[in-house]
């Protein structure tokens, strides 16, 4: 396996720098990363040691200063906005902490939504697929007429799930997904999301502070290894006080 | 799924929304409104003379006789001599001259008395002439069965028929207590519908006229009456105008001339075109200061719209934050948030057309009957082509401001808002 990975890299960050106001202050400074393909990899970190940052560089929302950073084989430093766009909806899904789905649409216009943005038509089995990844997610098929802001927190983070496996994407960022959830909810959620991740060619980055979780990774990263501009602000902080 | 979003969003705050549409559709009702009345009032003080060359009476204010002599509102305090108005019609270039005289009212409608005469001259509209829907003209000297004409519209709405008999009072006003209840007048005929004043109009003879106001007031007559063709007019003294028909139209500078600088008597002439454009100037600036009152209405309340769209922004910050994880592009979300205001504009508009349409339903009758205006009720006017583009501009303008600021919310902040 982990002569795979080296082989096979699909996230490989080369002397990435970011900042929110012209590199005054460095927020990201990551020299070397790389995450290959089907690796399941586990950060951690703090708040304000630059995971927020982190996610918005791999999904493109906001690019580096300086720096390569290949995702897929290709280049988001290059890509313009449109195209980051496109690769993101496409390429890219995402589980947020909670609050996931737009509430005043129905949970399976709420999938429909990321199909939306991935093909802009529609898709002939679409509708197999969505119940098929239902039951398999362990959710009564009469949800998907459901409002989203009908659901219990648990359910809203599975249809989460649902919505950002529904394009197939090749990379899974899931941002502290289970922080809204009980002990037993969270091992299910895990279970859930694990199987779903091994049915595929899914690639998962899974951000949280909860290192109970670690044991289910594959691999580990924190946030301050990854981070020099991170360490540079505690080293600075430690010199102050 | 891009009209999906944004018509579930707007019903996810469906109560905002709606106070949104109704302050909207409230204040384009004012401007349709506006525009719709004055438009039609213009088009139907247009059409009610045609073919009378020239208005002679009494020296006031041309509108003032204009309105008087035509659209039947205020009325001309002095008069014009029976002996004027005989120097008058045998003028070489007159083609023909009918006196009318005003004043009297039937249950608030305006009473004419004329000549036979006028049924078949009078014009309107694109030149179209008076003609009789049942029975016939007024006998003009019946002394004994005074006769009356009525307008389509009298007939109408008090329900008379031919043969009826009704009494008519002095003075304008429905609430006139001195009736010339010595004179009957029977319905001889009932003209066919013009939408012009017209139609709310009693027509009986000169004589018809005099012969109740001789009874009524027991004053002498006879003693001052001049000998010329018609005897029916013998013992008319005055009337309130006279309308004017030339033979030619280069007559009519020259008669207005012949009437303007008339000796024994101070008389005036006008030109109904000429007067009317004289009334579309007045009117213009008033009707100038509504519209520039209704549009800083519509703007006020267009403005209303997008600060609402704004303080929903902050609650929205999620949901933008969702759309841009999934893929969208910040130009989506600014075409969404312009979207719904092109819903919620177009919502209120077809409200506003529709309140406009109710009340012109309602404020037609009483319009026709009270100032002689006649409205045609219109869902569609032509002139709603420019507001409504107008308005969705605007409010497409207004709603840049929500636009761009989810635009950049879209932009800056991340997958992440928490």
């Amino acid at each position: 396996m982990s002569e795979q990975t080296l082989s096979d890299p699909i996230i490989q960050f080369s002397n990435i720098k970011f900042s929110y106001d012209n590199g005054q202050n460095l927020v990201l400074d990551i020299p070397q990363w790389q995450v290959s393909r089907r690796q399941h990899m586990f950060i951690s970190g703090a708040s304000g040691s630059g995971k927020s940052t982190l996610l918005n560089l791999l999904s493109g929302i906001n690019s580096p200063d300086s720096g390569e950073l290949l995702m897929l084989g290709q280049s988001l430093t290059n890509m313009s906005g449109r195209e980051l766009d496109k690769f993101r909806a496409q390429k890219v899904g995402v589980i947020f902490q909670q609050l996931n789905l737009i509430p005043y649409l129905t949970v399976k216009d709420n999938i429909l939504l990321a199909v939306y943005f991935a093909t802009k038509k529609e898709q002939l089995n679409i509708q197999n697929k969505i119940e098929s990844l239902t039951e398999q997610l362990n959710l009564p098929l009469s949800i998907l007429s459901k409002q989203a802001s009908e659901l219990s927190v648990g359910q809203q983070q599975r249809v989460a799930i649902i919505r950002a496996m529904i394009n197939e994407p090749e990379i899974l960022i899931a941002d502290e997904p289970t922080s809204a959830l009980d002990a037993q909810s969270k091992s299910a959620f895990l279970q859930l999301l694990f199987e779903l991740v091994n049915n595929t060619n899914c690639t998962l980055l899974f951000v949280s502070h909860d290192t109970s979780l670690v044991s289910y990774f594959d691999s580990e990263v924190t946030m301050s290894e990854l981070n020099q501009a991170a360490v540079q602000v505690q080293k600075e902080q430690g010199d102050v006080y | 799924m891009f009209i999906k979003i944004a018509i579930n969003s707007l019903i996810s705050r469906r109560v905002t929304a709606w106070l949104t549409i109704l302050s909207v559709a409230t204040s384009l009702f004012v401007l349709l409104a506006v525009k719709q009345i004055t438009s039609q009032a213009k088009t139907s003080f247009g059409r009610t003379v045609s073919g009378v060359d020239l208005i002679v009476g009494a020296r006031t204010g041309q509108l003032n006789l204009l309105l008087a002599s035509v659209f039947r509102i205020g009325y001309v305090s002095n008069s014009v001599s029976w002996p004027s108005y005989q120097a008058i019609k045998h003028q070489k270039h007159v083609s023909w001259a009918i006196p009318i005289s005003l004043g009297d009212s039937h249950k608030g409608y305006p009473v004419l008395g004329t000549t036979t005469q006028y049924f078949d001259v009078f014009k309107y509209g694109n030149k179209q002439s008076l003609k009789m829907a049942q029975g016939q003209a007024f006998v003009a000297d019946a002394f004994d069965s005074a006769q009356v004409v009525l307008g389509a519209g009298i007939a109408e709405k008090l329900g008379y028929t031919l043969g009826q008999e009704l009494v008519l009072s002095h003075g304008v006003g429905v609430t006139s207590f001195s009736h010339h209840d010595h004179v009957k007048f029977t319905v001889s005929g009932i003209l066919e519908f013009t939408g012009t004043p017209i139609d709310q109009t009693l027509h009986i003879s000169l004589s018809g006229l005099e012969v109740m106001h001789d009874k009524e007031h027991a004053i002498e007559s006879g003693d001052t009456h001049l000998e010329h063709e018609h005897h029916a007019h013998e013992d008319v003294e005055k009337v309130s105008a006279v309308l004017v028909g030339v033979k030619a139209k280069f007559a009519t500078l020259f008669m207005q001339k012949f009437v303007n600088e008339y000796k024994q008597e101070p008389l005036m002439a006008i030109i109904p075109g000429v007067a009317l454009t004289e009334l579309w100037q007045m009117m213009a600036s008033m009707e100038k200061v509504l519209l520039l009152i209704s549009v800083l209405v519509l703007l006020a309340t267009l403005l209303g719209m997008s600060t609402m769209l704004l303080a929903s922004m902050r609650e929205r910050s999620r949901e933008i934050s969702i759309l841009r994880a999934l893929g969208a592009s910040p130009w989506f979300v600014f075409c969404l948030i312009e979207l719904e205001v092109l819903v919620l504009t177009l919502i209120s508009l077809l409200l506003a057309l529709v309140m406009v349409w109710g009340v012109s339903i309602v404020a037609a009758p009483i319009l026709s009957a009270h100032y002689g205006i006649f409205i045609d009720v219109k869902f569609w006017g032509d002139d709603v082509y420019s507001i409504v583009a107008s308005v969705l501009v605007v409010s497409l303008i207004m709603g840049l401001l929500p636009a761009i600021n989810a635009y950049k919310n879209a932009l800056q902040t991340g997958l992440l808002v928490k």
